[in-house]
This record gives structure tokens, sequence and C-alpha cells, in this order.
């Protein structure tokens, strides 16, 4: 008798404890990260307009092979300009992510220096080793799909040709999806710079797990920058 | 529940005062079982590393 009731009680207890992790997990968690995702949405639209924003020159790298004759600058060749802005610090808000085809991020959500566990509790960040968005080379974004507010809940509903848009101090940079791939955690490749101006989302796949990685890979297609690295 | 409040040292204020105190160190313990469970089972954040 004595062992039925431990087991009873056992038994409760583990179910009061995955009910608790399932509603802490997929309520709590998207509660605060809404909540924090307004103030963070709202910081950023203040950093648009305080924070420094410099155009410079830009000239396209070239891979010229180790050896190769130098090609000299023609200085009667207009020269093509992009404009840069200060680099946020960790866990600062710089960025609104807004994809109208996911109902999700159709209003935009706010988008945080860094990709630490702990910045992320905020839905989604930016890695600080790649370009920010909206200049040359591949910057990478990483979100929640299942907890934190998940933001990249339908990423897998994005079709090639598909607009993601990123607001930064620099103006609105706009996107156009050219393929989605399922990736290990660890396929660092995914963040290699494929030239041009190119954007990377990752998140957990498949949903409710944290085995994979869903990544969508889109190239800049306009915004303030764009005339500049697609011409070069 | 009572039976293991009354268990606790000290007059009944301080058995109070211990029982609340045990009681927020048990959630806290647990709030961090949940996130480390959440992270490591459910999602990490989706970065690449």
């Amino acid at each position: 008798m004595r062992a039925v009731r431990i087991v009873g009680w056992t038994s409760i207890g583990l179910g009061l404890f995955i009910l608790g992790f399932v509603a802490q997990q997929l309520f709590v968690t998207t509660y605060f990260a809404q909540q924090a995702n307004n103030e963070l949405t709202a910081e950023a639209e203040v950093r648009f307009d305080d924070v420094e924003v410099a155009e410079v020159e830009y000239v396209a790298p070239t891979f010229a092979s180790p050896g190769a004759p130098e090609i000299p600058i023609d200085p009667d060749e207009p020269v093509s300009t992009i404009f840069v802005e200060e680099s946020p610090e960790i866990a600062e808000p710089f960025a609104i992510i807004r994809i109208p085809t996911i109902e999700r991020l159709a209003e935009g959500w706010a988008i945080v220096e860094g990709v630490s566990r702990k910045v992320l509790r905020s839905g989604a960040g930016h890695m600080p080793s790649t370009p920010l968005p909206g200049q040359p080379g591949n910057s990478v974004i990483s979100g929640h799909r299942t907890t934190y507010g998940a933001p990249f809940h339908e990423l897998d509903q994005l079709q090639p040709g598909d607009l993601v848009e990123v607001e930064t101090a620099i103006g609105v940079h706009t996107y156009s999806v050219t393929g989605t791939e399922i990736v290990n955690p660890r396929d660092l490749w995914v963040t290699d710079d494929r030239g041009g101006a190119t954007l990377t989302l990752t998140t957990c796949h498949p949903k409710f797990s944290s085995r994979q990685r869903l990544v969508v890979f889109a190239t800049l297609v306009s915004g303030p920058n764009a005339e500049a690295i697609l011409g070069a | 529940m009572k039976r293991l409040v009354m268990r606790l040292p000290g007059p009944m204020p301080v058995k109070v005062l211990l029982a609340v105190v045990i009681v927020v160190l048990a959630l806290v313990a647990l709030f961090f079982v949940y996130d480390w469970m959440g992270a490591n089972l459910l999602d990490s954040g989706g970065s690449i590393s």
C-alpha cells in the first residue's frame, strides 16, 4: 500500500514538473520576450535617430591569385560609396526585422547584438563576427523557434523570392530569399561570405528540438547600399 | 505541508520565514532547471557555433 502511495505521489510530482516546464517554456518565456521586444523596438527606433552614420568609399573585394599583377585604380572612374553605422554593443537593440509573408514578423521584431543564450532571451540576435545588415558580406541573424517569443517559428514557410526587410539606422535593407537548408548546429560554413551582401537567418530545427538548424539564405535587392554593392 | 512547516526549527514566525525562503529558493532552482532543459532540449536560440 505504501509503495502504491509513493508511486502515486511521484507520478503526480513528475506530471506537475513537466506541466510546469511546458508552461514556463512556451508561455512564460514568450510573455516576457514579447514585453522585452516592445521595449527593445522602441530603443532601436531611438538609436536610428541618434547613432552616427557615415558615408565611406566602397571598393568591392577582389579575389586575385597570389602573385597576380595588381590592377591599377583608374582615378577617373567614379568612386562608389556606402553608408556605415557605428557598431552596436553586445545586447544593444540596433535593427528591426520584418517579413511581410510571416504573420509573426509582419509587424517587426527587434534584433539585438549577440547570440549568447542570455542575449537571445529577447528573441533574435545578430552574430557579432559577421557584418551588420545592409553591409557588404554575410550578415547572420539567429532567433528562437519555439520559446522566448519564437520570432522564427514560421521560418520554414519562406519561399525563394519572399522579401525580408531589415531596418537599421541607415534605412530599410530589403533581401530576397534564395533558398533554405537544414544543417547541423556546428556547420559554420553557413556564415561564410558569399560575395555581395547577403543575409542568413538561422533557427532551431525541427520545431521543439535543438538538434539541427534551419537556415534561410537571402540576398540584398534594395536599400541605401544596394546600388553601390550590387553595381560593383 | 503544515506538518513539514512544523518540523522546521525555531518559534512559529521563524518557521514561516524559513518556509518562505525555502519555497523561493526552490522556485529559483526550478527556473534554472527549466531554462537549462529548454535550451538543451527544446530551443537553444538557433545560433550556429
